[in-house]
Parts: C-alpha cells; sequence; structure tokens
C-alpha cells in the first residue's frame, strides 16, 4: 500500500471529484438565490423549485430557477429586487432562468415565458447601456429597452391568415422601446416602441409593429353624418 | 323586401357550398383564412358600446344616443342588438323629411330598434348586417350594413375605411355614411386618426344623389376605451360639422 505523497493528491482528487459530482445537486438548495417576492396573488397557482411543487401564497419568495404557473382565473404579481413587477395571467408559467445582481444593482434578469401573459413594469431597464430584462418564448426573443410592455405566447392556436402556423409571441409595449426577435432567426430585429405591438409568428421575423388594438373591436363611432331619415329635409 | 331575403337566401346557400362543397386546396384556403371556423369563441365575449353624437348645417340638425350590445358566438359571428334615439330639428319653412308632404314640423323624435348579425371577415374587418323598425315620429322599416376595415394593421400608420349604410322602407331613400381614416399617431394612452369623410344618399323622391363631404379628425383614449370623432365640410345642405363618440366596455366571459 503507498502512502507517498502521489497517493496523497490522488486521494485528494477522488475527494473533488466525489465533490464536484454532488455539486448540481447541492446547488439549489446551499445556492438558493432570491430573484424576487410575490406581492399580489389571486386564485391558485403553483411554484416548481428543485423538482417539488408548492403552493405559493402572497410574500412567498421566488428563487432561481423556479417555475411559477398560474391556474384557471389566476393570477400573480412578482416583485423583484429593484421593484419591477412582473404580473401573471391566468394559465401562465414563468422560469426565472437567471438573475445577475452587482452591487446591488441588476445586472441581468432573464425569464423564460413558457405559456400565457406576462404583463413587465420594468424600472431599470438599461445599465451601463446594456439591457438588464429579458423574455425568452418558445419561439421569440424580447429584449427590454422599455418599462410597460406585455408578452404573452400561445400555441395550438390557429389564426387567419398564417397557414399552418398554431404558436405566437404577441408583445404590446406602453412605454419605452422593446427589441424582439425570432429565436430562430435572431438577426431581425423589430423596434416596438410605446403604443405599438407586435406578433412573432411559429418561425416567421416578427411583423413589422403596429398601433395597439388595431384589428381588434375598437372600431370608429357609428356614423351620424348622414339624415337619421335618410332624407334631407326639402324647403316646402 | 322579397329580393332582399331572396338574395340573402343566396347567399346563405353559397357560404354553405363555399364551406361544405370545396375540397383539397381550396378547403385548405378556407381553413388558413377562417381556422376553427365552427368552433365557439374561447373566450366568449360581451361588448356593450354606448354612442352618440350630433350634427348640424342650415337646414337641419340631429342628435343621436344609443348603446350596442354584441355577443361572440364564433371567432367569426356574433349577435348585435342596437337601441338607437334620433331627435331632427328641421329648419323653418323645411318639410317633414320623414314623410314628406307632411309640411313642416320644428321637431321629429324617434327610436330605432335594430339586431342582427356581426362577421369577422377578415382580422381588422368587421360588418355588421342589421334590420329593424322604428318608433315615434317615424314608422320605417330599416336594414342597415355596417362595414369597418383596417388595412396595413402592421405599419405605423394603417388605414380604415368604413361605411354606414341604411335603407328606409318608409321614403325609399338609402343613406350612407363613407369615411376614410389614417392613423397619425399611437401613444401609450392615445390613438389619433385623420381622414376624410362623408355621406350620399338617394332614393325615393330624391331624384339625383345627394351628400356632403369633409375632413376627420379622431382621437382614441385607450385606458377609458372611448373615442371621439369631429367632422366638417360642405355638401347639398350647406357646410356642416358633427361629432360622435364611442365608449366601449368588454365582458370577457
Amino acid at each position: 500500500m503507498t502512502t507517498g505523497p502521489a497517493s496523497k493528491v490522488a486521494g485528494l482528487w477522488v475527494v473533488i471529484s466525489v465533490a464536484l459530482a454532488w455539486l448540481p445537486n447541492l446547488t439549489p438548495v446551499a445556492w438558493a438565490q432570491p430573484v424576487g417576492t410575490i406581492t399580489q396573488f389571486s386564485g391558485a397557482a403553483e411554484l416548481h423549485r428543485s423538482g417539488q411543487i408548492q403552493n405559493p401564497a402572497l410574500g412567498t419568495p421566488v428563487e432561481l430557477h423556479d417555475q411559477l404557473t398560474t391556474l384557471t382565473d389566476s393570477s400573480a404579481t412578482v416583485t423583484l429586487a429593484d421593484n419591477s413587477t412582473l404580473s401573471l395571467s391566468q394559465l401562465t408559467t414563468l422560469v426565472f432562468d437567471e438573475n445577475i445582481v452587482t452591487g446591488g444593482s441588476r445586472q441581468k434578469t432573464l425569464v423564460g415565458l413558457l405559456r400565457g401573459a406576462v404583463n413587465c413594469l420594468i424600472t431599470t431597464a438599461m445599465s451601463g447601456g446594456n439591457p438588464t430584462f429579458q423574455i425568452n418564448t418558445p419561439n421569440a426573443q424580447v429584449g427590454v429597452r422599455g418599462t410597460d410592455f406585455e408578452t404573452s405566447y400561445i400555441e395550438s392556436t390557429a389564426r387567419p391568415g398564417y397557414e399552418g402556423c398554431q404558436r405566437y409571441t404577441d408583445v404590446v409595449v406602453r412605454k419605452g422601446v422593446v427589441v424582439v426577435t425570432n429565436l430562430a432567426s435572431p438577426s431581425v430585429e423589430v423596434d416596438v416602441s410605446g403604443g405599438y405591438e407586435t406578433t412573432v409568428p411559429c418561425f416567421l421575423p416578427p411583423l413589422t409593429a403596429g398601433p395597439i388594438g388595431i384589428g381588434g373591436v375598437a372600431a370608429p363611432p357609428p356614423a351620424v353624418g348622414a339624415p337619421p331619415s335618410g332624407r334631407a329635409p326639402v324647403k316646402q | 323586401m322579397a329580393s332582399v331575403v331572396q338574395r340573402a337566401v343566396i347567399a346563405g346557400v353559397l357560404l354553405v357550398v363555399c364551406v361544405v362543397g370545396p375540397s383539397g386546396s381550396a378547403r385548405a384556403q378556407w381553413q388558413n383564412l377562417y381556422p376553427g371556423f365552427f368552433q365557439l369563441a374561447k373566450p366568449e365575449v360581451f361588448d356593450v358600446f354606448a354612442f352618440g353624437g350630433g350634427y348640424g348645417n342650415p337646414k337641419y340638425g340631429d342628435a343621436q344616443e344609443g348603446i350596442q350590445a354584441d355577443q361572440s358566438v364564433t371567432p367569426y359571428l356574433g349577435m348585435v342588438g342596437r337601441l338607437t334615439g334620433y331627435q331632427l330639428w328641421v329648419g323653418d319653412n323645411y318639410d317633414n323629411p320623414l314623410v314628406p308632404g307632411n309640411g313642416h314640423q320644428e321637431r321629429l323624435n324617434f327610436g330605432r330598434i335594430e339586431g342582427g348579425v356581426e362577421f369577422a371577415v377578415y382580422p381588422g374587418t368587421r360588418l355588421f348586417v342589421l334590420g329593424g323598425h322604428d318608433v315615434g315620429d317615424s314608422d320605417a322599416t330599416v336594414i342597415e350594413g355596417d362595414l369597418s376595415s383596417w388595412w396595413m394593421t402592421h405599419s405605423r400608420h394603417p388605414i380604415n375605411f368604413s361605411f354606414s349604410a341604411v335603407h328606409g322602407y318608409q321614403n325609399h331613400v338609402t343613406s350612407a355614411e363613407i369615411d376614410s381614416r389614417v392613423v397619425i399617431a399611437s401613444t401609450e394612452d392615445y390613438l389619433f386618426t385623420a381622414g376624410v369623410g362623408g355621406a350620399i344618399y338617394q332614393g325615393g323622391e330624391i331624384g339625383n344623389a345627394q351628400g356632403q363631404g369633409g375632413v376627420d379628425l379622431g382621437v382614441y383614449f385607450r385606458k377609458w376605451g372611448f373615442g371621439l370623432d369631429a367632422q366638417s365640410g360642405y355638401g347639398t345642405a350647406d357646410g356642416y360639422g358633427q361629432l360622435g363618440f364611442i365608449k366601449q366596455w368588454d365582458f370577457p366571459e
């Protein structure tokens, strides 16, 4: 049996290897990083954390890699450390993929929207000229230069005019500017400014931004100009 | 009236033939244009609109106010009910326009009760087909078609074309308001439009078509779901001005 320096080094390597092998399992617990807190909640939701499902409530902390899902007729708002808010509509799943904080200020937050709609009110959209907040959906990347916008992702739903396409990311911007790309063609960027919206259908580039609500139910007022009788009075 | 019914029946038959009959590429094209045509709207939406306005020229003036309820059935079809009240002021020495030959009457009041269907012909394009009857100083049966269509919706300046055509079976006059507007600016809170518009009417005792036209300015307040539209111009009845508003409430079910 050898007991020289070589065997000690080999033994050390075994210990380090075993420790490194276990590290991923320990990471979520030992290095749980708080991202924010649930500050508004109604209905029912599921919080997936480290392979376990919890029932969140008002005040529940949200940590890195958590997956928050709202159920039918439910909503939840997560307030981040810089008071930015992410409001989840019903049947929405959001994953907190990345959160880099330096010196108390957020450098980058990346969330994944797997389904549903999330309304974002971002207080610190830029840091040192770089965007600090980004949302990825299964087919789109939404880079935030603005402060108030809504992103929604739906699938298994067809829309007129998009043959065969059944998944869409819609981005509605109320304030600031949001840069939208399709993950399949990230070189094509569409800037969406406040008051405008865009859609990313399947693998197609984002549509050119158009005013919010156009094509919806908002229509010009009913006509009043034509005589209600259909006939103007004539002189007797 | 019979011809109108016949045309409606023919249109219905053609629609059924279009949906059921074609096969292959035609059916695929139909599916592309109207996916889920026969499925119920999800979520269903109940909309309520309040609207009103006023109009004036040297010969007459009118005010109207009303309420409209829309209930979606499928993504492309809805049911509509509309109640409108009209007050009509007729200038001195001008005849009763509702019942020509009845002499001058300074003020006429009547209500219009209408019901019908709404078609979402394409995203941004809606067609209302309504029928109804007047009560009060007017006793006309009316049929109405309203269309609002947005073009270039994915651009900075979408264009809207709309018309509202009404035919009255009492004086056999058809009148139509026709407007075209372009979005000049969109912000978080407002949508501004500008364009041209006017009205045209013909039939009954009106030999040649008469009408008017002018410029149109509008603003829509997003947060309140409230739109305001003003128009001014010149026509058969000399200069005119009009103001209209609409307030919308959505109730997803």
